[in-house]
């Protein structure tokens, strides 16, 4: 038997969903292949498990619905449309009643006019020759270039003119420049002048002031450094003085010494009868 | 009683549905008296909040009242009302993902929403530990179906609770009849393993074969 359901089929099988060969089909495979029968009974026991969800109660809310308004056959577009090409129409129809139209098709041209054609007459000239034409050319440009020539020389006119003024207003300006650059010159001098000489009267008195308090000084450091002068060689002849009286004294006891020592020589030569006691 | 009635006057609301696609305001008014009460568990079995399935409930009527006048085939109105239904649903949950935002009560079901539902619910002459108890295990299974991919939940919201046949689920969901058919096998399945990851066994739900 080869016959194997699908998922689909087995679910239409659980409910009732199949016709009766079918159904017959599914049961006698599902006879013979008991863990797809199991899988089964786990899905009926899944199904029988959700009937144990409770209903919930519920009112319904009051909902009120608005009467649907219908549309108005004067808003349809289609009849609006056509109503609109026919106000334009009856527009269109007076207005050329009242101006009187003028349509004229010629020459591939479509003209609509309303009032009447507009008078567009023009005088007729007579055409020119060949030499007229050179004649008025030519008086054309004599009067052009007499025209410019004039123009050029009251421009030329008006330049010199403007040179000579400037040229005269900037002599005005470099005299006075001049004149008051050589007055500034003359206080500038005394100025500096007089200010040289507070500067230098200011450095004689600091020279001074400072000279007298520079030589009191030195004349103080100099008293000092006689005094200390003074005092070191006094001590150096302090000293000079005892080392000489010291090595007078050391001089002294030599020659006792050995004064002494040639006496006891002299007294051992002579004998014991003599015995003289010196004493110094 | 009431029940039974009730889906009679919706399978037979053929001409009422032919005046609403009228326009007649009463006609529709009755279209949402009829089937507010099926919209609305719909879009709650979908996000388990009530909250959600008030609006799509809300927004399912009133698209039905501006569209019904499309409507080709008064025979169709099922399948029609509930494809708009499951657009109303996606459209919420595109807004929840991209919102990212839980309402509290998701964490702490509240003492008052508790009661509420206890007053709501119709049992209250009942014993009372028996309604908690299969009040807990609605809530359960329920979450069990939360769990479950958008397009399996539909299939088998529209299944089990709906009463739709395939072909119609097909036609509601745009689909063939044999990709419903598999999302509703593969969504049993998955079904099926989160029960028994929530250990909810054949003796939890007292099942007998």
């Amino acid at each position: 038997m080869n016959y194997k359901p699908d998922e689909a089929t087995l679910m239409a099988y659980l409910y009732g969903e199949l016709d009766a060969p079918e159904m017959e089909k599914v049961r006698v495979y599902l006879e013979h292949h008991p863990a797809q029968a199991a899988a089964l009974k786990d899905a009926q026991f899944a199904r029988s498990a959700l009937q144990h969800v409770r209903e919930q109660e519920v009112i319904a809310p009051p909902i009120i619905f608005d009467q649907p308004q219908r549309p108005s056959r004067w808003l349809n577009g289609t009849l609006k449309t056509v109503l609109g090409i026919a106000a334009s129409f009856v527009i269109m129809l007076v207005a050329a009643k009242l101006l009187g139209p003028d349509i004229k098709v010629a020459d591939g041209e479509l003209r609509i006019s309303f009032g009447g054609p507009v008078s567009q007459d023009l005088p007729k000239v007579a055409p020119l020759s060949r030499d007229e034409v050179q004649t008025l050319i030519k008086q054309s440009l004599a009067a052009n270039n007499e025209t410019l020539q004039t123009g050029w020389r009251a421009e030329q006119e008006k330049l010199q003119s403007l040179v000579r003024n400037t040229a005269k207003w900037n002599d005005e300006k470099m005299t006075k420049l001049l004149a008051s650059t050589g007055q500034a010159s003359t206080d500038q001098i005394e100025g500096f002048v007089a200010t040289l000489q507070k500067e230098n009267l200011k450095m004689m008195q600091d020279y001074l002031s400072l000279t007298t308090t520079d030589q009191k000084k030195y004349m103080e450091g100099l008293l000092v450094d006689f005094s200390k002068y003074l005092q070191e060689q006094r001590n150096q002849d302090l000293n000079a003085l005892s080392a000489r009286l010291a090595n007078l004294e050391k001089n002294n006891n030599q020659f006792r010494e050995e004064t002494g020592q040639i006496l006891a020589t002299i007294l051992t030569a002579s004998g014991p009868t003599t015995k003289k006691q010196v004493n110094y | 009683m009431a029940e039974t009635l009730l889906q009679i006057a919706m399978m037979h609301s053929d001409s009422l549905i032919a005046r609403a696609r009228e326009g007649d305001p009463n006609a529709q008014g009755k279209l949402v008296q009829l089937w507010y009460k099926r919209i609305y568990n719909f879009g709650y079995k979908f996000f388990f909040d009530h909250d959600l399935a008030m609006e799509v409930a809300q927004k399912t009527f009133i698209n039905m009242h501006r569209n019904i006048a499309a409507l080709q085939e008064t025979t169709r109105f099922r399948p029609w009302l509930y494809t708009i239904a499951v657009n109303c649903c996606r459209e919420e949950l595109r807004k929840r993902k991209a919102n990212r935002a839980v309402p509290l009560d998701h964490y702490q079901p509240g003492v008052a929403e508790e009661s509420y539902r206890w007053e709501a619910s119709g049992h209250r002459h009942e014993n009372p530990e028996r309604v908690l108890r299969q009040t807990e295990l609605s809530d359960l299974l329920q979450q069990c179906l939360l769990e479950l991919p958008e397009e399996q939940r539909e299939v088998v919201i529209m299944k089990e609770y709906e009463g739709l046949k395939f072909r119609e689920i097909a036609e509601t969901l745009n689909i063939s009849e044999n990709t419903a058919k598999s999302r509703m096998y593969y969504g049993l399945d998955a079904l099926k393993k989160i029960l028994e990851k929530k250990s909810i066994t054949k003796e939890t739900i007292g099942y007998e074969l």
